[in-house]
C-alpha cells in the first residue's frame, strides 16, 4: 500500500508539473496572417455607455477601411481590469489590442507581454508621427531604465488633462469670477471661493469642490511623492505633508468638500451632475456625460496655485493601445491600435462624441478648439497640454506598487484619523521597501 | 451447481456494477482535486508566475514572505472574526426550528420566507445590502435617523463597521437553511421521550435543555464543523463589498488575501504556499472539532 | 367497600390537579405559541423587508431613490429599469449561459450523484471504505488551494473563457449529495434488491427502477441544492470566463453593479438583481415541500 500511494503520488506529481510548466510561456513569436484570409482580433478596454458606443463606431470603421479583418470588441469594468487582463495573459489567450495603463508598462515590457511598435511608428501608412502630443508618445516609451524615451510599446488612447470644471449658475450666485490664466487664484482664493458656494443642508446641500487633485496640490508646492531620480520617496517633505492636509482640510475643516462618507455613499461626479458641487476636476471624456445629464452651464478654469511658489500644475493621463507579443495577426492588431489612435475620422467621432481632445495637434488646434459646445474655454484643456501638466510619478517607475500603498491607507488622512504628518511618517517605509522591490527587479532584467 | 455459478457471476457482476456507478466522482476526485492539490503543492515552492511565465525553485522564499507580511496578519485576524455569525445563526436557527415544530400558526409561510436569503445569489444579495446600508441614502441609516435620531455609521466604508456588516449579512442569510436541518433533526427525536418527561411534570423550558438540545448535537455538530470550514474561506463577500479588501484591508480574508496574489498579481507560487498552509490549518482545526465531539456530541440511544 | 371512599377521593384529587394543571399548561402553551409567532412574525420580516425594497427601489427612476424619507411605493412606478437593463448589459446572454450550465449540472450531475450514492449504499465493491473515507476527505480540501491549479490546467487545455469548467466536474457528481444520498438510501429495504436479483434484473435496472423512485424526496432535494449552488455560483465564472458572451447572469449583475456604482445609479442594479434571484426563488417555492420532508426522512445526523 505504501508503495503503492508512493507511486501514484510521483505519477501525479510528474503530470502535474508537465501541464504546469507548458503553460508558463506567456510568449510566441508572433506571426502575420497570409493576405487574402479573414482574421479575428480581439479588443479588450473598459468605459461608460456612452464611450462603449463611441468605440463600437469607431471599430466600425476601422473594419470599413480593413475588410478582412473582424474584430471582437471585450469589455470588462475598470476596476477588474487589470485583473482580467493578466489572468487572460496567464491562459495564453491575451487580446490583441488592449488597454495599457501606463503604470504598469516598464514591468509589462519586461515580462515580454508587449509587441514593440517603434518601426511601426516611424513607418506606416496612418499617421505622421510629428502630429501627435509628444506627451502623450512619451507616455508610452521606455529603454527599460526608464519611461519618456526609447521605443514606443502603446500609441495613445487619450491624452487627457485634468481640468478643473466648475457650474457657471452656482459661482454666478454666489458672486464670484472664475480664475484666467492671466489671473490666477492662490490656494485661499479658492478655499474662500468654495466657502461662498457651500449652503444648505442634508439632502440640498451644496459643496463648494469634491475631490480635489492632489497632485496638483503636491506639485504647486514644489514637492512630489519622489526625487528626481526617482530613487527615494519623499512624502515626509514638509511640503507634502503641507499640500496634504491642506487638501484634507478642505473638508475637514473648511467645510468645502464632503467628507469621506458622503463621497462613497455618493459619487463625486454624480453629486456635480446633480448641481450640488461647485468645482471639480475632470477628464475630457467627462464631456459627453455632462453635455447628456448637465442641467446647467458649466466651463473649466485653471487649477490655483500654492501661495509658496505661484506653479500651475496638474496632470494628464491616459490610456495606451497596446499589441500583445503574441498576437496571430499582428499587422492587423496594430493597424487597429493605431485607427483608434490617430485615425481622423475616428478621432473626429471621439472628440465630437465628448470623450476626447484628439491626439492630433492639427485636429486640436484647428477643430477641437472651434467646436460650439462647452466649456467655452477648452483651449485651457490644451494649455495643460501644452504648458503646465505633467505625467504622474508613478507612471515612471517600474511598478506602481509603492504608489498604490500610499493610496490605499490615504483615507485616514481624509477622515481626520491621522494628520497628514502621521501618516506619511508611517507609510514611507513601506513605500520605499517596495520602490526598492521595484528597482530590484528592473535591474535584474 | 447452476446456484453457485450464478451467485458468483453476480457477485462479479455487482462489483463491476459498483466501481462503475462510483467512476465518474471518482474521477472527479483524481482530475479535479487530486492533481490540482498536487500541483498547489508543488508549485508553494516555486515562484510561479503566469504573466512573466516563470517557474523556479524558491525554497521557502515563498513562506518567509507571507509569514512576514503585515497585511497576511490582518487577514488571518479578519478571518477568524468571520467566524463570530456561527453561533448566531445556530441559535437563532434552533430557536426558529422550534417554533416550526410545536407548529406555531403560518410556520409553513415563514419557512419559505426565512429561506429567502440563503436561495438569493450572493451577488444580488451584497449588492442589495450595499443600498441597504449605503450611509446617505440607505434604508437603514435613515431609519435610524427619522425613528430614533442616531446617525447610523458608515456601515461599508469605516474599518470598524465593515467586518460586521458583512457577518450581519451571513447571519440573516444562513438562519434558513440552518432551521431547516434543526428541524429535520428535531422530527427525529422520539415523541416518547417528551411524553415520559411530561409525566415526570417537567416544564417545557427543562425538557428542552435535558432531551432536545442533547438529541440535536449531532446535527449541531454536522453545522459546526461545516460552518467553521465555510467561514474560514470567506471570500466572495469580500470581493464584492469592499475593493481592495477594504480601507486599511479592515475586511481582507485569507482567501481574499490567496486571490489577490494570485489572480491581481499574478504571484502564483507564493499564493500556492499560503493557500497550502491555510488548508493544513482548517483540517487542523476540523480534527480538532473530531476529537472534542466526543466530549459533547451525543451518540447513540 | 372501604376502598371505595379513599379510591374515589384520591381520583377526586388528581382529577382536580391534572384538570387545574391542564387548564395552566393550556393557558401557557397559548401564550408560547403567541409569543413565538410574533418572534417569527418579526424575524420573517426581517428576511422578507430587503428584498420587498429591491424591488421597490427598481420600479423608481435614478434620481427618485435619493430623496428623503424613504418611499416605499413608488409614485410613479417605472417599469423602465426593466427595460433598460437588457440593453445596457447582456443579460439575455448571461441568463442563457447561466442556463445551460444549470440544466447541464443538475440533469446529468444528479445521474452521476444518485448512481454512486446507490453504489456506497447497496453494492458491494472492492475498496468500498477507502474510496468513500477518501471522497469524505476530499470535502475539506479548501476550495481556495485547488483554485490556481485548476485554473492553470484548464488554461493549458484550453478551456478558458468556455462554459466547460463550469459544467464538466459539476456533471460527475457532487461529493456532498452522495453522502446524503447515500444516508437516505441505507435507510430504504434491502430486501427490495435481493427480491430484484431473484428476478434477474440487472443493476442498472435495479438502481433506476426500484431505488430512485423511493429515494425522490431525496433526489428532489438533491436537485434543489444543485441547482441553487449552480445558479448562483459567482467564484468559477469570474476565474474562469473573460469575455461577456460566456458570462453567466451573476456575472452580468456584477458587472453592471461595478459600473453603475460609480454612478450610484441603484434602480438598475435593483432590477437586475430582481431577474437573477426570480428563477431560484420560484423553484424554491415551487418544490419547498419535497425539500423539508426529504430532510426528515433522511433523519439527517450529520
Amino acid at each position: 500500500m505504501g508503495r503503492r500511494s508512493g507511486m501514484t503520488a510521483a505519477s501525479l506529481a510528474a503530470v502535474a508539473l508537465a501541464l504546469v510548466t507548458g503553460c508558463s510561456d506567456a510568449s510566441e513569436p508572433a506571426t502575420d496572417k497570409p493576405a487574402g484570409e479573414k482574421s479575428e482580433i480581439t479588443f479588450m478596454g473598459w468605459g461608460s455607455p456612452q464611450e462603449v458606443e463611441v468605440f463600437e463606431t469607431m471599430i466600425a470603421q476601422y473594419e470599413d477601411r480593413f475588410p478582412d479583418v473582424t474584430v471582437e470588441y471585450i469589455t470588462v469594468p475598470a476596476p477588474d481590469f487589470n485583473t482580467k487582463l493578466q489572468t487572460m495573459i496567464g491562459s495564453g489567450q491575451t487580446p490583441d489590442v488592449f488597454y495599457l495603463i501606463p503604470d504598469y508598462l516598464m514591468s509589462w515590457v519586461d515580462a515580454g507581454v508587449l509587441a514593440n511598435m517603434t518601426d511601426f511608428v516611424a513607418d506606416n501608412e496612418m499617421f505622421d508621427e510629428s502630429n501627435i502630443w509628444p506627451a502623450a508618445l512619451a507616455t508610452y516609451s521606455t529603454d527599460g531604465k526608464q519611461t519618456g524615451v526609447g521605443d514606443i510599446y502603446a500609441l495613445p488612447k487619450d491624452v487627457g488633462p485634468w481640468a478643473l470644471a466648475y457650474n457657471k449658475e452656482l459661482l454666478d450666485a454666489a458672486g464670484i469670477t472664475p480664475a484666467t490664466a492671466d489671473d490666477l487664484w492662490t490656494w485661499d482664493e479658492f478655499t474662500a471661493a468654495a466657502t461662498a458656494i457651500t449652503a444648505g443642508e442634508g439632502t440640498n446641500k451644496v459643496y463648494g469642490t469634491a475631490g480635489y487633485s492632489l497632485e496638483s496640490a503636491v506639485w504647486s508646492n514644489g514637492a512630489d511623492w519622489l526625487n528626481a531620480d526617482l530613487n527615494k520617496v519623499t512624502v515626509t517633505d514638509p511640503a507634502f505633508v503641507e499640500a496634504l492636509q491642506w487638501v484634507a482640510d478642505l473638508s475637514l475643516v473648511e467645510g468645502v468638500s464632503p467628507s469621506q462618507e458622503e463621497q462613497e455613499s455618493l459619487g463625486s461626479t454624480q453629486r456635480f451632475i446633480e448641481g450640488r458641487i461647485g468645482m471639480m476636476g475632470i477628464g475630457p471624456w467627462s464631456q459627453a456625460q455632462l453635455w447628456d445629464e448637465a442641467e446647467f452651464e458649466w466651463d473649466i478654469m485653471p487649477w490655483p496655485v500654492s501661495p509658496a511658489t505661484g506653479e500651475e500644475a496638474v496632470w494628464f493621463g491616459g490610456i495606451g493601445f497596446a499589441v500583445s507579443s503574441s498576437s496571430k495577426d499582428t499587422k492587423a492588431a496594430m493597424n487597429l491600435a493605431a485607427f483608434l489612435s490617430v485615425n481622423e475620422d475616428a478621432q473626429r467621432t471621439n472628440m465630437e462624441m465628448g470623450q476626447a481632445v484628439p491626439n492630433l495637434i492639427d485636429m486640436t488646434k484647428n477643430e477641437f478648439l472651434s467646436m460650439d459646445r462647452a466649456p467655452a474655454n477648452k483651449a485651457e484643456f490644451v494649455r495643460i497640454l501644452e504648458e503646465y501638466g505633467r505625467r504622474p510619478t508613478q507612471t515612471k517607475t517600474f511598478n506602481p506598487e509603492w504608489f498604490s500603498v500610499f493610496n490605499s491607507g490615504l483615507s485616514a488622512v481624509y477622515s481626520g484619523d491621522m494628520t497628514a504628518a502621521e501618516y506619511a511618517s508611517s507609510v514611507e517605509a513601506e513605500m520605499q521597501d517596495l520602490l526598492d522591490k521595484g528597482i530590484a527587479e528592473q535591474d535584474a532584467s | 451447481m447452476a446456484n453457485k455459478n450464478t451467485s458468483a457471476s453476480m457477485k462479479t457482476r455487482e462489483r463491476l456494477w459498483g466501481l462503475a456507478f462510483i467512476t465518474p466522482v471518482v474521477l472527479q476526485f483524481l482530475i479535479f482535486a487530486a492533481v490540482p492539490l498536487t500541483i498547489a503543492i508543488v508549485a508553494a515552492f516555486t515562484d510561479w508566475n503566469i504573466v512573466r511565465g516563470s517557474f523556479e525553485f524558491v525554497g521557502l522564499d515563498n513562506f518567509v514572505g507571507f509569514l512576514n507580511d503585515k497585511k497576511f496578519w490582518t487577514a488571518t485576524a479578519n478571518t477568524a472574526f468571520m467566524l463570530l455569525p456561527i453561533p448566531f445563526y445556530l441559535v437563532l436557527g434552533v430557536l426558529f426550528a422550534l417554533g416550526c415544530h410545536h407548529n406555531t400558526p403560518g410556520n409553513r409561510i415563514f419557512r419559505v420566507l426565512f429561506f429567502l436569503p440563503y436561495v438569493s445569489s450572493i451577488v444580488a444579495v451584497v449588492v442589495l445590502w450595499k443600498w441597504l446600508f449605503n450611509y446617505e441614502y440607505g434604508l437603514v441609516n435613515q431609519v435610524l435617523m427619522s425613528w430614533f435620531g442616531i446617525q447610523g455609521p458608515n456601515w461599508l466604508g469605516d474599518p470598524d463597521w465593515i467586518k460586521t456588516t458583512i457577518v450581519l449579512m451571513i447571519i440573516w442569510k444562513m438562519i434558513g437553511i440552518t432551521s431547516i436541518y434543526v428541524h429535520a433533526a428535531m422530527k427525529n427525536i422520539p415523541e416518547s421521550f417528551y411524553e415520559a418527561a411530561r409525566l415526570d411534570g417537567a416544564s417545557p423550558v427543562r425538557m428542552f435543555f435535558s432531551i432536545t438540545l442533547p438529541m440535536l448535537t449531532p446535527v449541531l455538530f454536522f453545522l459546526t464543523v461545516v460552518g467553521i470550514i465555510g467561514s474560514l474561506q470567506t471570500f466572495v463577500e469580500v470581493q464584492l463589498f469592499t475593493t481592495d479588501g477594504g480601507r486599511n484591508y479592515s475586511a481582507g480574508t485569507v482567501t481574499y488575501y490567496i486571490w489577490q496574489k494570485a489572480f491581481v498579481s499574478s504571484e502564483m507560487g507564493y499564493a500556492s504556499a499560503v493557500a497550502v498552509m491555510f488548508g493544513l490549518a482548517i483540517l487542523a482545526v476540523t480534527i480538532f472539532q473530531f476529537r472534542m465531539s466526543k466530549r459533547w456530541v451525543y451518540e447513540g440511544e | 367497600m372501604s376502598e371505595e371512599p379513599i379510591t374515589s377521593s384520591l381520583t377526586i384529587e388528581r382529577d382536580e390537579r391534572l384538570g387545574k394543571s391542564w387548564r395552566t399548561s393550556s393557558n401557557r402553551r397559548r401564550l408560547g405559541l403567541g409569543v413565538a409567532f410574533v418572534a417569527m412574525f418579526v424575524a420573517s420580516l426581517s428576511m422578507v423587508l430587503p428584498f420587498l425594497w429591491m424591488v421597490s427601489t427598481s420600479l423608481k427612476s435614478s434620481k427618485m431613490v435619493f430623496t428623503f424619507p424613504p418611499q416605499w411605493i413608488p409614485d410613479p412606478i417605472d417599469w423602465a429599469n426593466y427595460a433598460e437593463i437588457w440593453s445596457v448589459v447582456p443579460l439575455g446572454r448571461g441568463l442563457l449561459n447561466s442556463t445551460i450550465v444549470t440544466v447541464l449540472v443538475v440533469v446529468i450531475g444528479t445521474f452521476s450523484s444518485t448512481m454512486a450514492a446507490f453504489a456506497f449504499a447497496k453494492l458491494d465493491f472492492p475498496h468500498k471504505p477507502l474510496v468513500f473515507n477518501i471522497l469524505l476527505a476530499s470535502m475539506m480540501i479548501p476550495v481556495v488551494v485547488i483554485l490556481v491549479p485548476q485554473f492553470a490546467i484548464y488554461a493549458r487545455i484550453g478551456w478558458i473563457d468556455t462554459l466547460l469548467p463550469l459544467i464538466v466536474p459539476g456533471m460527475l457528481g457532487n461529493v456532498m449529495m452522495i453522502f446524503f444520498l447515500r444516508q437516505y438510501m441505507m435507510g430504504l429495504p434491502t430486501e427490495l434488491m435481493d427480491a430484484a436479483k431473484i428476478d434477474g434484473a440487472g443493476f442498472l435496472r435495479i438502481y433506476w427502477s426500484i431505488f430512485m423512485p423511493l429515494a425522490k424526496p431525496a433526489v428532489a432535494a438533491n436537485v434543489i441544492i444543485v441547482f441553487m449552488a449552480t445558479w448562483n455560483d459567482y467564484l468559477g465564472p469570474l476565474i474562469y470566463t473573460h469575455s461577456p458572451k460566456n458570462s453567466t447572469v451573476q456575472l452580468v449583475i456584477a458587472s453592471l453593479t461595478a459600473y453603475y456604482e460609480e454612478q450610484t445609479d441603484f434602480p438598475i442594479i435593483m432590477a437586475a438583481s430582481a431577474i437573477a434571484v426570480l428563477p431560484v426563488i420560484a423553484i424554491f417555492v415551487a418544490l419547498q415541500k419535497h425539500f423539508v420532508n426529504s430532510f426528515a426522512v433522511s433523519g439527517i445526523k450529520g
